[in-house]
């Protein structure tokens, strides 16, 4: 089958991407400002230990080499130790990308799925008054500050109602308790994950919904709704065996595009809820000149944009058999 | 036996400068596995005549009057669920563009499956598959091309297709609108071919739309000159071809036959677009403000319907 052609072609155009990242970022870091030296050298060392730590870092061979030593290290998963936590980088990388992953993994389907489905309602009653509101309401969600709506959430549901945690992703007092088992620890994190979770549904599903009303209503007015009508389909097996299914390509192609800003935005919302991600991490990183840690972010956090593109682009061909050349 | 008879019917479009009376007190009928063409230039009606028909016209189109009588009872009349029984099951479409009339991620196999169990959902899909299988060898398309998609057959074959799934539920009507006339002449010859033997083998009526003479002539017992939403002269091929009386369908004949009359036909009497009718006020000849015959009681006095023979007839005054 040619879907297995385009995987294939499809992850061997990822690894090229991937190559070139990996490159621009050890150029990036060798352009930016202060070196890794200047904070690791404290005022009781004398010259020589400075150089020797210099020599220690490999930064006083050439360039080239030191690219080689880079790609070398990347392909034997040696990524350093983090200057901040002193313990090895990958270790860091590994706690906090799983949260990340599952924080927008989670935000992506499910804004996507309810965007189709109420995007495909709306547009099927299209001029009533249920169509102008949820426009509108979907408007203002799509242009709403993410900062400011995440705070607005922990100030109502976490602190006026009470009932939701004001930040982080798990109650440490009930992991500690070697009594709560893995349901309850679920649990947990589910219920510290909501309100970050309806922060980015929020934001996320409004510009879902109005790209899939868009492309429903012109998806309508194609000759094979017609054919459909002609067989004697119901309404609704046309909208949801033949206008439906054509409707939700471009929304699938939004998701590839917006996953790696959905992941920029996910350093706020991360800071902001305090969720142990790896956005969170990577500011955190910047801003203290920990390298290593920096590096490794950047590097991680491409990966999971390339192979959710991978992904989105099976999926598409899935969806749409024109594109499987 | 009388299949269809269509009385007084009268679709408007309403636009947003006013409305616009696509056809205009339009009446025939069709005898069981007979075939009529409706002929004339694009926005006369035509096509609109065949959507009404099946009730699959735009929201904004409104049927002003008339009947639809299929087998005796008013298809105009019908419930949702009766119409959406009707549809293809008793009166089935041939679609002028067959490129999009394919939805574009299904396979084709599974979109005839689909017409055929809808309509009767006891026939199971294996069985509804070697249904396609025999409508397939019928039109001439290889049984192993059936679960392609759409946009693996020419255009040609997916032409094709649509008349295999037209007859998908043996249909006693077949509207096919303008089946032919997006292909090249070859394609379009054994598609015409095609539509003529279904028709005479499974003894199934059809009603031909197309601007084309030459393959209306082709196919056609009986055939129906629209002009601005009216007919303006009907009946049988012999008769409106090789003897039309009325002005319009003789400069619209010219136009097609040879060079010299489109020549002709253009130096004198090239027609305005017909798009809308609302410029014809009811009781007037729409064709006035072209024809070459008109005398000056034609503006006053209202165009009738005049018998040359007792299948022939046209609308104007003055044909004989």
């Amino acid at each position: 089958m040619s879907l297995q052609k385009l995987i294939i072609r499809r992850s061997l155009e990822i690894l090229v991407i991937f190559f070139v990242i990996l490159s621009g970022l050890f150029l990036l870091f060798h352009l930016a400002p202060g070196d890794p030296v200047s904070r690791m050298v404290d005022p009781t060392m004398t010259p020589e230990d400075a150089e020797l730590l210099v020599s220690q870092l490999g930064l006083d061979q050439p360039l080239w080499l030191q690219y080689v030593y880079y790609v070398k290290n990347f392909f034997t998963g040696n990524f350093g130790v983090s200057f901040h936590y002193g313990r090895p980088v990958v270790e860091v990388i590994g706690e906090r990308l799983p949260n990340t992953i599952l924080l927008f993994t989670s935000s992506v389907i499910l804004s996507a799925l309810a965007g189709i489905f109420w995007g495909k309602m709306v547009a099927w009653h299209k001029g009533k008054p249920v169509d102008t509101w949820v426009t509108i309401i979907s408007l203002v969600c799509h242009t709403l500050f993410l900062p400011w709506i995440a705070l607005l959430f922990i100030w109502i549901f976490a602190y006026k109602i009470g009932g939701f945690p004001l930040n982080g992703m798990i109650s440490p007092e009930l992991w500690m308790d070697p009594d709560s088992g893995i349901f309850l620890k679920t649990l947990d994190i589910m219920h510290h994950m909501l309100l970050p979770l309806l922060t980015l549904f929020i934001i996320h599903v409004g510009s879902y919904l109005l790209i899939m009303r868009s492309s429903m209503l012109e998806t309508l007015s194609e000759d094979y709704i017609l054919t459909a009508r002609a067989k004697g389909l119901n309404e609704k097996q046309i909208r949801n065996r033949h206008a439906g299914p054509n409707a939700s390509l471009p929304v699938v192609t939004s998701v590839g595009l917006s996953l790696a800003f959905s992941i920029n935005g996910g350093a706020l919302t991360e800071t902001v809820f305090t969720w142990p991600g790896i956005g969170r991490e990577l500011i955190f990183a910047v801003s203290n000149n920990d390298y290593p840690l920096a590096l490794a972010s950047f590097l991680f956090i491409s990966i999971v944009v390339l192979i959710a593109n991978l992904v989105v682009d099976v999926l598409y061909a899935f969806l749409d058999p024109r594109i499987r050349y | 036996m009388t299949l269809l008879q269509v009385n007084n019917l009268s679709i408007a479009y309403q636009t947003r400068t006013g409305t616009a009376l696509a056809v205009d007190d339009v009446s025939f009928a069709l005898d069981k596995g007979k075939s009529l063409g409706i002929v004339g230039e694009s926005g006369c009606g035509k096509t609109t005549i065949g959507m009404g028909l099946l009730r699959l016209l735009p929201d904004n189109a409104l049927i002003k009057q008339g009947a639809v009588l299929f087998k005796g009872s008013d298809i105009l009349e019908f419930s949702t669920a009766a119409l959406q029984d009707l549809r293809w099951k008793k009166i089935s479409m041939i679609f002028q563009a067959a490129m999009n009339a394919w939805n574009p991620v299904q396979r084709v196999g599974d979109q005839i499956i689909e017409a055929i169990r809808i309509h009767d959902p006891g026939i199971s899909r294996d069985k509804a598959k070697l249904e396609v299988e025999k409508l397939y060898e019928m039109v001439d398309i290889p049984t192993n091309r059936i679960f392609d998609y759409p946009h693996e057959y020419s255009g040609g074959m997916k032409q094709r297709a649509i008349i295999a799934m037209a007859l998908s539920c043996r249909p006693d009507l077949i509207i096919a609108d303008e089946p032919s006339t997006a292909l090249d002449v070859i394609v379009q010859d054994q598609i015409i071919k095609k539509i003529k033997a279904i028709q005479k083998k499974f003894n199934i009526a059809i009603i031909f739309i197309s601007h084309d003479i030459g393959v209306v002539a082709d196919v056609c017992h009986d055939i129906m000159v629209m002009y601005k939403g009216r007919i303006v002269e009907t009946g049988k091929r012999e008769e409106v071809f090789v003897e039309p009386v009325h002005p319009y369908t003789k400069s619209l004949l010219s136009s097609y036959l040879t060079l010299d009359g489109v020549l002709e036909f253009q130096n004198e009497s090239a027609p305005k677009s017909c798009l809308t009718s609302t410029d014809q006020a009811p009781g007037t000849c729409g064709f006035l403000p072209n024809c070459p015959q008109a005398e000056p009681s034609c503006a006053s006095e209202a165009p009738q319907w005049q018998a040359i023979s007792e299948t022939h007839k046209a609308l104007c005054r003055f044909c004989k």
